[in-house]
């Protein structure tokens, strides 16, 4: 039997209808499973222009197969352990095994803190096969490379976030287009776009930048001009900057004798650095507020003198009284803007750990001083200690051998008592970055409540050992 | 060609019932979470720690493999056996003589399954062939009206509203389920998926009808086909041969290789389909498998695994499709790959005998991938499109965009790669 049509004919058939066109139903499905068994078995590809993907370059590292099991189980407990591989493999000289390649490079898609410790271990191989996925593409590139013509184009039609990253994008590349980007559209822009673009200039500030940046103290938002003096507050030199430090040094004199004042309402000075100004009496701690605000202005550094270091300039203020208090809660903040540790450390250490609370800038200490902060802190009975384990923790520094030790003597009391003090989300990160050699736990039964806790606890540390003992076994490549 | 071992980490761990025991199985695949461990020619044991006071007796018959957990985890098989099970596979159970309690367990095991052999009462043979007539007259009443809604179908064209419309396909499909033919209730509920789906629609549909005019035509001219090609009607519209009627003569005893395995949903029916290499007769089988509410799979068939035993296939003119009915360990080898346009000419042989082929496997040399929308190209420059959930990361990933063997099911127009060898080794996709 041959059929009697083509398949064009056929599809044309079946689309109107026997009905409406010609033959017959059953001569129509004869013909059409005939040539649909025709068609099955003469397939033959339709070129499709398509090229094979060019292949990878050779690798020179090898791959570190062995841990490919230890990395799968990384990939499932999270982020500092798959951190944790990848700084070891690269200490070594192994790349990631090509089996998680996919994994890997798709897990700091969603968590990309990991870029750069994946970035060294993912091979020649690992950065072609993400050069491949349009969604992994611009994961690895070094610099976000942006060229004027689509700077421009994402600074017409692009949405805020875009748009400050276009600035912050800018910031080394071309600053003077940066400068021309924004003040091209400044009037037209509303306050809190405002706002979000001045915040860009916190990446870095050229000398061409401060004028703009100093138009801005007479911008009509508020918060326009508080963002605009925090940035100029990072320049050494600037006028601006040494004015507030000025001014904020008519209100905290550190003596001897100490003096905090607390500004006045009206005082336009502070208005024009986005401190907001009222008119008519008002409360003391209104008052302080402002203090805070100003001081907050200033970059630390800028208190110290010939022989006053922090340690010694925050003794000589009790943050128990109202207005020390004021002046604490502005130099915390200043020292987060400005990433101090040094000024960090003294402020925390000054304060009672007992009153220690959400504001302090833990990240910001040295490891050693975090520890004896942590150890003052568990000892205070400070209701938010358990959150604080957290906090410390969480900065990604490795744990000393003494205080894990320390910690886990806590921990062994804690867990058989019903009511804990530990919370069971401090339990896992402190598990990541404890010293393996000092967390030696005997097998113990943990009090109902912690016992999904512990056992989280017990896997982490265990994949941690896997991890470093299969690097051990593997002679260096 | 030795790939791996019996029983690859990979294969133990597809044996996880989710991702959760996965991990905790792993978390307990290391010696220092046991008691004491060990393994003989038939089960490997061991006493894990866990938190009551007593250990958790652990055991596994390896000739299954079956599982045996004294932990009150509902989950099958636990965190232990797969943690016992790593161990075993990664070679690092001693070998000793069996613990009292895997003793006892074996045994039991041995009288249950000694007693699920024993010859059951035979059914009442008049009954059961006034059951069976009556199924035909409902199937042939079912089909005869299919036969009626096909040529509706035509006559209507499918550019009309009525029948361009999801309705008009699940209306029949329900009918074909109540008639008893689920095979032919199966293709037209696909029918119902196709329709408005993606570029070019129309053709597909349109060959699905074709197609299932085929089986319907078929049917109605059964008598007038050779005894093989009928079994292949039958299976097609949906009549089950039972287990124990797979017949004696169809029985194939080789070394059978996993190449390759699809699991996917129907219904709330999960479906693993799983290709089979016999390296000795060198050809392929392939076995489905059922799970209802996320049981667990058989293990026996772990993607990459191998066994020599025998396959009771179903009969046909063509049939892939065959029951395990035993096996013993043996590695894991490929089937010789084949260029795209061999391949192609194979599917054309395998059609020419049986027409209701839908798919069928393919072991594919030196291919490599063109994107992005993805398709398998062969030294020759003879391409094939792949499936479009197919991702290929992992693809990529372990060749470089090197030319590699490329394992995967055939459906006439796209092709679902499974699995990959590469150096020597098979990965499953």
């Amino acid at each position: 039997m041959v059929p009697t049509v083509n398949w064009p004919e056929t599809v044309g058939q079946f689309l109107i209808g026997t009905a409406r066109g010609k033959g017959s139903e059953v001569e129509a499905l004869n013909d059409a499973a005939m040539l649909t068994a025709m068609r099955r078995a003469g397939y033959v590809g339709a070129p499709s222009g398509l090229s094979p993907v060019e292949g990878a370059e050779t690798d020179t590292l090898p791959p570190f197969d062995a841990g490919a099991q230890d990395l799968k189980r990384c990939l499932d407990e999270g982020e500092p352990l798959v951190q944790e591989w990848c700084r070891l493999a690269a200490a070594r000289g192994w790349r990631v095994p090509e089996i998680r390649l996919a994994e890997v490079i798709d897990f700091v898609r969603r968590h990309p803190q990991t870029r750069d410790a994946v970035r060294p271990v993912l091979g020649e191989r690992g950065l072609w096969l993400a050069a491949q996925n349009p969604s992994w593409a611009k994961l690895f590139s070094l610099a976000p490379e942006i060229d004027a013509d689509e700077a421009r184009r994402i600074w017409d039609e692009g949405t805020v976030a875009e748009r400050k990253a276009v600035l912050v994008a800018l910031t080394r590349k071309d600053p003077a287009l940066r400068r021309e980007l924004i003040e091209s559209s400044w009037k037209q822009e509303p306050a809190k776009n405002r706002v979000e673009f001045v915040e860009a200039f916190g990446e870095g500030i050229w000398p061409e930048d401060e004028p703009f940046l100093t138009r801005c103290l007479a911008d009509r938002s508020m918060d326009v001009r508080f963002t605009a003096a925090l940035c100029l507050s990072f320049v050494r030199e600037n006028p601006v900057a040494v004015e507030i430090f000025e001014v904020a040094r008519e209100f905290v004199k550190f003596g001897p004798p100490m003096q905090i004042g607390a500004p006045e309402m009206d005082d336009a000075r502070l208005d024009r650095f986005g401190i907001a100004s009222v008119k008519g009496p008002v409360k003391l701690d209104e008052r302080l507020s402002r203090l805070t605000r100003l001081v907050s202005l200033v970059a630390p550094w800028r208190w110290e003198s010939d022989g006053d270091r922090p340690a010694s300039l925050t003794a000589r203020f009790a943050v128990q009284d109202q207005r020390g208090h004021a002046l604490r809660r502005g130099l915390l903040l200043a020292a987060r803007f400005h990433q101090d540790a040094g000024w960090a450390t003294a402020l925390v250490e000054s304060e009672n750990p007992q009153t220690l609370d959400g504001d302090a800038p833990l990240h910001l200490i040295p490891r050693e001083a975090q520890e004896r902060i942590a150890r003052a802190l568990w000892a205070s009975g400070n209701p938010h200690a358990p959150y604080r384990f957290a906090s410390l923790a969480l900065t990604g520094k490795p744990w000393s051998p003494e205080f894990t030790r320390w910690f886990m003597d806590q921990m062994k009391r804690e867990l058989l008592a019903q009511q804990s003090r530990v919370y069971e989300g401090s339990l896992r990160p402190a598990a990541y970055f404890m010293d393996l050699g000092a967390a030696q736990l005997p097998y113990l039964e943990p009090a109902p409540a912690w016992r999904n806790a512990y056992e989280t606890w017990q896997r982490v540390l265990d994949l941690r050992r896997s991890i470093h003992s299969t690097f051990e076994r593997s002679p260096k490549p | 060609m030795g790939m791996s071992a019996t029983w690859s980490v990979e294969a133990v761990m597809a044996l996880a019932p989710d991702s959760a025991s996965a991990t905790a199985g792993r978390g307990l695949g290391s010696p220092g979470k046991w008691v004491s461990f060990g393994a003989d020619a038939g089960a490997a044991w061991g006493l894990a720690k866990g938190s009551g006071a007593n250990p958790y007796q652990v055991a596994i018959d390896l000739s299954e493999p079956a599982f045996k957990c004294s932990c009150p985890s509902r989950k099958f098989p636990c965190k232990h056996a797969l943690g016992l099970f790593l161990l075993f596979a990664q070679g690092q159970c001693p070998a000793e003589a069996r613990p009292a309690y895997v003793e006892e367990w074996l045994a039991k095991r041995g009288e249950k399954q000694a007693a699920a052999a024993a010859p059951k009462a035979a059914p009442d043979p008049e009954a059961q062939a006034k059951r069976a007539e009556k199924r035909r007259d409902r199937v042939a009443a079912g089909l005869e009206e299919c036969s009626l809604w096909l040529r509706d179908t035509v006559r209507q064209g499918l550019a009309s509203p009525s029948v361009a419309n999801v309705k008009h396909f699940e209306g029949i499909a329900a009918r074909m389920v109540d008639a008893q033919a689920p095979g032919i209730a199966r293709r037209l509920r696909e029918m119902g998926e196709t329709l408005h789906a993606g570029a070019g629609w129309q053709e597909r549909l349109i060959e699905q009808i074709a197609h299932l005019h085929l089986i319907v035509e078929a049917h109605q001219r059964m008598e007038g086909l050779p005894d093989t090609l009928r079994e292949d009607v039958l299976a097609a519209v949906g009549f089950a041969v039972k287990k124990e009627e797979l017949p004696a003569e169809l029985r194939v005893r080789d070394e059978w290789n996993v190449l390759g395995q699809h699991r996917y949903q129907e219904d709330r029916l999960s479906v693993q389909r799983s290709w089979l290499w016999a390296r000795e007769r060198a050809r392929w089988a392939m076995v489905l498998a059922f799970s209802v509410a996320n049981a667990p799979f058989d293990p026996l068939l772990a993607p990459g695994s191998a066994f020599r035993g025998e396959l009771a296939f179903y009969p046909g003119a063509e049939s892939l499709r065959a029951l395990p009915l035993d096996r013993s360990d043996a590695p894991l080898h490929a089937a010789p790959a084949l260029s795209i346009h061999q391949a192609l000419e194979g599917f054309a042989d395998r059609l020419a005998r049986c027409p209701w082929t839908e798919l069928s496997p393919m072991c594919l040399a030196n291919v490599r991938l063109a994107g992005p929308d993805w398709e398998a190209i062969d030294d020759a420059g003879d391409r094939l499109p792949l499936v479009s959930a197919f991702e290929p990361w992992d693809c990529l990933a372990l060749t470089g965009g090197q030319p590699a063997t490329l394992i995967g099911e055939w459906n006439g127009t796209r092709l679902r790669p499974l699995a990959l060898v590469h150096e020597a080794r098979w990965f499953p996709l």
